[in-house]
């Protein structure tokens, strides 16, 4: 059985989707957070996270997302989730951080939101 | 009760960075403002767990150590109070984290304890109920705590009894009562509450025993670590005591080492403490005159203490085939079982209720109790086929797997805020929580 963690790049718009699957714990979540930090070295602060594929998370991965997230985040970007999950989203709502990382249902919507985000936050700055 | 401060690095230990991630990864100390950004966002929910706890040695204190530890990970805002049951005229060097003590022996203490509950910032207690931990006939000074508290309840029994005494029947059906939810590890233990005791449907919900998070390794590259390279290991591990059947499992290997000459079965495990107490050594003692009756001197070891759970995993993990023959067929929960599954160990074992639940569908083999032949029997048949042995055990890791303690965690923090948000009083109906076993069928 499967257990590693895989992930895999679609850059098809202007905002890169990471679709992760397998699961991502204590024991593999330093591949995930490796491949988030080397976005923000490339210069890419926004980014989507698909989770659909993702068979179980544990404490480890949350904490991966959200470092992921403030990296995004210092540099005025930001990290949204995508996909259908039951599992992430309930581990987001149990804990509350589906308050600052909201599960989209695909990555059109999650980007999008990121979209949003910098308008509003060019907005703030310019008012 | 106020939050205890932690500092950074305790909640980048307890949430954020994973065991073993690299220094700088995780969150810097200095990193404050999102410290009190995440203070403000995360879920708070306070949890007092009433039971053993380590030092002590019990199947009971592990798991309260295990689960508890599970969920703060996902709370690390949140206080893990723990209230242990202790012996009387002994001292334990507990941890921090225990803030009071029930005297087993002593009524009044179960009355403070509840008080020290009720002034406090907890929101929910969380009890393991084995009748044997508590004080009074069949543990009934329990229900003094539980008549005098005033903070929901959700009880988890780690025995329910098929044809239970009056005594102890009336008990736990006092405990459904007093209880918002009461937590059980099996499908048929969920049943035998509902039918046997009476328990309202809507108050029992199924969470599995909780096992480590383990990554399947080759179990020769953790023989070679271990030194026992090239060796068919065979084992059974926990707190010996005569109900574990041990005997009958060391009089399987004679016909296992015919076929399998290098075969050799490890015991793992100190004696178990009340044991040692009542009979000392006698049964270990008896154990080891069989295997030298028995001329098994070069295929049973012993390793008798109480092992890490490093240790543990890493016997598991060099495992071929484990082994649980004890003989008490009512046992409706086991934790070495449960290990050797979420290792994913082709198992043997006998029949009892827990047994014959989890290992259903292809996920171990089961035989009869007191039955050397038969564990012998099946022992050759899996060792003789390694593809049907990869199956089994890709199985029972699958079966484990969903029962991991990051998953249980979130099972009982749902059942935890659920019981929270919709009442402040005992009679809360429990909707709507399914198991993630449920949720991971479709995987």
């Amino acid at each position: 059985m499967d257990t590693d963690l895989n992930l895999a790049i679609n850059r098809t718009s202007d905002i890169p989707v990471l679709d992760v699957s397998g699961d991502v714990d204590e024991f593999t979540c330093a591949k995930l957070r490796e491949a988030l930090r080397s976005f923000i070295r490339e210069g890419e602060f926004r980014i989507v996270v698909n989770v659909s594929g993702v068979k179980f998370m544990d404490s480890s991965g949350l904490g991966t997302l959200v470092g992921g997230l403030r990296r995004m985040m210092e540099n005025n970007g930001g990290l949204a989730l995508s996909g259908t999950n039951s599992q992430v989203e309930r581990i987001l709502t149990v804990t509350g951080l589906d308050r600052i990382l909201k599960l989209h249902n695909d990555d059109y919507t999650a980007a999008c939101s990121l979209r949003t985000q910098e308008e509003e936050r060019k907005t703030a700055v310019t008012q | 009760m106020a939050a205890e401060k932690k500092t950074p690095e305790e909640l980048e230990d307890m949430l954020i960075s994973a065991p073993g991630a690299s220094a700088g990864d995780g969150w810097k100390p200095e990193d404050l403002r999102m410290f009190t950004f995440l203070q403000g966002i995360l879920n708070r929910i306070d949890i007092a767990y009433v039971a053993t706890y380590p030092p002590q040695q019990c199947g009971i204190a592990t798991f309260t150590r295990d689960l508890s530890g599970a969920i703060s990970k996902y709370v690390p805002f949140s206080d893990r109070v723990i209230i242990a049951m202790a012996e009387e005229l002994t001292i334990e060097q507990y941890p921090k984290n225990v803030k009071c003590c029930i005297r087993k022996g002593d009524k009044q203490s179960y009355l403070d304890a509840a008080d020290f509950v009720n002034d406090s910032s907890i929101a929910a207690v969380s009890l393991q109920h084995e009748y044997g931990i508590f004080g009074g006939p069949d543990g009934e000074y329990i229900l003094d705590f539980l008549e005098r508290l005033k903070k929901p309840i959700i009880t988890t029994l780690h025995t329910v009894l098929f044809s239970p005494g009056q005594n102890q029947k009336r008990i736990v059906q006092r405990i459904g009562e007093l209880a918002s939810a009461m937590v059980v590890m099996v499908q048929m233990g969920k049943d035998m509450l509902i039918n046997n005791y009476g328990i309202p449907a809507h108050k029992v919900v199924m969470i599995p025993h909780g096992v480590p998070n383990v990554h399947r390794v080759n179990a020769e590259t953790v023989k070679k670590q271990l030194g026992i390279e090239g060796r068919t290991i065979l084992s059974s591990f926990g707190l010996l005591s005569r109900g574990k059947g041990i005997e009958y499992a060391i009089r399987a290997m004679p016909a296992i080492v015919e076929k399998f000459p290098d075969a050799m079965y490890l015991v793992l495990g100190e004696t178990h403490p009340g044991v040692r107490n009542y009979e000392g050594e006698s049964y270990r003692q008896e154990l080891l005159q069989i295997v030298s009756d028995l001329g098994l001197q070069n295929n049973v070891r012993f390793n008798n203490r109480y092992l890490t759970l490093e240790e543990l995993v890493n016997y598991l993990c060099a495992t071929d085939v484990y082994v649980t023959p004890y003989i008490n067929r009512d046992q409706i929960t086991s934790g070495t079982l449960a290990y050797a599954l979420g290792c994913g160990k082709a198992i043997i074992s006998t029949d009892y209720l827990y047994a014959q639940e989890v290992l259903s569908e292809g996920r171990g083999m089961l035989v009869d109790v007191l039955d050397s032949e038969q564990i012998g029997a099946a022992a050759i048949k899996i060792l003789s086929d390694p593809v049907a042995k990869e199956e089994m055990e890709t199985r029972a890791y699958k079966y484990g797997r969903r029962a991991a303690w990051f998953n249980v965690a979130i099972d009982y923090l749902n059942l935890f805020h659920k019981l929270c948000a919709s009442c402040r009083g005992p009679e809360a109906a429990v909707t709507g929580t399914t198991s993630i076993l449920d949720q991971g069928k479709s995987n």
